[in-house]
């Protein structure tokens, strides 16, 4: 518990200095961003009355886009969370070329479906992969690594942090059914503050690592 | 400091001292050619407290600072190896880091030599010194002189360097023709199955192409801004990334040397800080700025910013460089005099090509002020071609203006002088060069031959043939612009300010042109030491009221 404590107290100061300087500067396309990521989820709203067949080919639509969308999110996120300017067209440029279109795709169906298997289960080893796995699509777009190597490099990065990023996935879904609670809206700011959260995340993280791997970053 | 060690090398404000290691006995072995630059005026350089750092460097620049006149002049010129000193400037008050430049050149392995017959034509521009410092990290014996008098040549010098350090290309094998060919052979068959199986990866499977031809050999050389970033870029990130980045560089096309394709992009982008935030976390551009440029970035942690600065030390948004024709004129006859010789590669011939980048920007920079006499103001084609060559807020360098824009950008101001709507200004600018016009047609084939060395490929025209051509139709350009037979200098001569008087008629500034002649000029402009000016000379030894335009 101490553990994570200390750890809670050496990187939420660094996230939330990065998230909030990234949100105030890229909050057109963060929020810009956010309200097409979520307005894109109103696709799924007919499917409940829809017949079978138009449901099944709704769904695939669905299947082929979304996933990419959020990995698009996420991405905006990521770069608003450097200060590398995040704008609109980041929300789709994870469609492009179609080689990373398929291993965005590939990234997200298989950490949904590991994720739906740990749920299945129980509900806490579906959060505990959602959170290990949540750094994934990083990998797979900032680094280039393929899905798999992806997932496992995002495994591997919080191996020393699983509770506190546990937590922060728990403190994430907490704010967004606050948000929710806000007229439904309120869940758009959230989201965009969010995702360039998760982004300094991934920073702050892959910095600890480094330190730890080296016991500095610096080259001499 | 000069006076006490004999000139042996001049080329630009680059200049070259041959010293004895031991003034009393020294020996062609123990000559050492100490590289530095004191002609600055008002110069603030302390060569002793920024070389003390190092035992050995201070060490030799002591004894090269207490070698007599006498000593220094009986000195014979180094023949068989020569040895030298590193020396930085000072930026804004402080030693520019030279912790780079220790850790590539002065650990005792890694001593770098170039021949001293070549190191001695004293006719060396730096890129050529940087080409000899590669070829003297690959021979690894010996010693090598590094030099740098400006931000931008030490960034050019230290970026040959860094990819010497890290790409040292291996001894050719001595082997036999018939050998040679069977690799050829073997090597040409595993090409081909590469380049289909890299085909079906890229369209059919939509997998990463792993084409990473070229990454290690960075040729044809380009050392300012642009190429360093690129440089930069394709030597720190990790090697998927890198494939990432040169294949969206390559577009559609899919092919090209990755460092030139990458440059290409960069020119593209409309802001290369916010790529260069993007490709790399903040803890990684901090390594990076500490490696490269010494400079500690670790208490940061806005990617931009720290991307800025890196950008900055690379050359970006720096305010242009004036340059005086002559140094240009006399960088072509050496590469004249190497390709004749068979001293360098045809496609080293493109090296040229920033030169007469900034010649074209400064001649283009030079009429605009001229005519307009205000960096303030509004008009149109003070906003679109001079503002973006003379401000250093921009985003992106000035180096950013390739030949071929360059050669657009005179076709419109020659356009303006007949047709602009300013006629005050286009008066004022007749007044002293009605009739005289600029060849654009010959920078625009000089563009196109520029971009053929730079870009080869194999079924065009070799750059055996183009490079004599190229380097001829430079200098016949160059030449052009400092014809005066049909009126004024196109491009006046640059003189540098080195000391002020005021009389009873106005001020007495005495300074020296790009060509070493001393100037004495009488003029009511506000001269100020250590400012460099254009001057369009009157026919008088003296100097009087002729045209200046504030260079910079």
């Amino acid at each position: 518990m101490k553990n994570v404590l200390d750890q809670l107290a050496s990187t939420l100061p660094r996230v939330g200095r990065r998230s909030l300087r990234g949100f105030r500067q890229s909050v057109v396309a963060l929020l810009l961003n956010s309200v097409l990521f979520l307005a894109s989820l109103l696709w799924f709203v007919p499917l409940l009355e829809a017949d079978e067949d138009v449901a099944v080919g709704m769904a695939m639509i669905g299947f082929f886009v979304h996933p990419i969308l959020a990995v698009g999110l996420g991405i905006t996120g990521l770069l608003a969370a450097r200060g590398a300017g995040a704008g609109a067209a980041t929300l789709v440029e994870a469609f492009w070329p179609p080689s990373r279109w398929v291993s965005n795709l590939l990234v997200a169906s298989l950490t949904a479906a590991l994720v739906g298997l740990g749920a299945i289960l129980l509900v806490l080893p579906g959060l505990l992969v959602l959170a290990r796995l949540s750094f994934a699509i990083y990998y797979a777009n900032n680094l280039a690594l393929s899905p798999l190597a992806a997932m496992r490099e995002s495994w591997r990065l919080t191996r020393g942090s699983t509770a506190l990023v546990v937590f922060l996935t728990l403190l994430s879904l907490g704010l967004l059914f606050g948000g929710l609670l806000f007229y439904v809206v309120g869940v758009v700011p959230v989201v965009a503050f969010l995702v360039v959260a998760w982004g300094a995340l991934f920073d702050v993280l892959r910095e600890d690592q480094a330190k730890d791997a080296t016991g500095s970053v610096r080259p001499d | 400091m000069g006076s006490a060690q004999e000139l042996v090398w001049e080329w630009g404000s680059w200049r070259a001292y041959a010293v004895p290691l031991n003034p009393l006995s020294g020996s062609i072995q123990n000559a050492h050619l100490v590289l530095f630059d004191d002609v600055t005026p008002g110069a603030t350089h302390k060569p002793r407290d920024l070389l003390s750092a190092d035992p050995l460097l201070s060490v030799l620049v002591a004894e090269a600072r207490r070698s007599t006149q006498e000593g220094a002049r009986l000195l014979p010129a180094p023949r068989n190896a020569w040895a030298g000193l590193v020396y930085v400037p000072v930026l804004h008050g402080e030693p520019y880091p030279l912790a780079p430049v220790r850790s590539v050149l002065c650990r005792p392995s890694m001593q770098l030599v170039v021949p001293a017959s070549d190191a001695l034509r004293l006719d060396v521009a730096p890129r050529t010194l940087a080409a000899w410092l590669r070829g003297g990290l690959d021979s690894g014996e010996g010693l090598v002189v590094l030099a740098a008098n400006s931000e931008r040549d030490l960034s050019k010098v230290l970026s040959w360097a860094g990819r010497a350090a890290r790409s040292p290309r291996p001894p050719r094998p001595q082997g036999e023709a018939a050998a040679r060919a069977k690799v050829l052979g073997v090597g040409a068959l595993a090409a081909f199955g590469l380049a289909g199986a890299a085909w079906v990866e890229r369209k059919i499977a939509g997998a990463r192409a792993r084409d990473t031809s070229g990454l290690t050999s960075f040729e044809p050389p380009g050392a300012d801004a642009v190429s360093g970033l690129a440089a930069l870029l394709l030597e720190e990130l990790a090697p998927r990334p890198r494939e990432s980045l040169v294949r969206k560089a390559r577009g559609r096309r899919g092919r090209g040397q990755p460092l030139a394709v990458v440059e290409e992009w960069i020119h593209a982008v409309d802001d290369p800080s916010r790529e260069l935030a993007g490709l790399f976390a903040p803890f990684e551009l901090a390594v990076i700025a500490r490696k490269r440029f010494s400079l500690d970035l670790h208490d940061m942690d806005d990617g931009r910013e720290m991307a800025t600065r890196i950008l900055s030390e690379l050359g970006f948004g720096r305010q242009l460089a004036q340059l005086g024709l002559a140094g240009a004129i006399s960088q072509v006859g050496l590469l004249q005099d190497r390709l004749s010789a068979g001293g360098m590669d045809p496609r080293e011939a493109a090296a040229l090509g920033p030169t007469l980048e900034q010649v074209a920007k400064c001649l283009l920079g030079f009429h605009l002020r001229l005519a307009f006499r205000s960096d303030r103001s509004l008009d149109s084609l003070y906003k679109t071609h001079l503002a973006p060559l003379a401000t250093n807020g921009q985003a992106k360098a000035p180096s950013c203006r390739s030949l071929g824009e360059l050669a657009h950008a005179l076709d419109e101001f020659h356009r303006w002088r007949t047709e602009g709507p300013e006629r005050r200004a286009r008066e004022r600018h007749a007044d002293i060069y009605a009739g005289r016009v600029m060849d654009r047609a010959t920078l625009s084939e000089l563009a196109r031959m520029r971009n053929a060395l730079a870009h080869h490929r194999e079924e065009g025209e070799q750059p055996a043939q183009i490079a004599p051509r190229f380097l001829s139709a430079a200098a016949e350009w160059l030449s052009h612009l400092r014809d005066e037979r049909e009126g004024a200098r196109l491009f006046p001569a640059l003189v540098s300010i080195e000391k002020v008087e005021a009389t009873h008629t106005g001020l007495l500034g005495h300074g020296r042109d790009d060509e070493g002649r001393e100037e004495t000029i009488r003029t009511q402009q506000p001269l100020l030491v250590g400012s460099t000016w254009y001057m369009l000379p009157r026919s008088n030894p003296v100097r009087v009221r002729p045209v200046l335009v504030r260079a910079g």
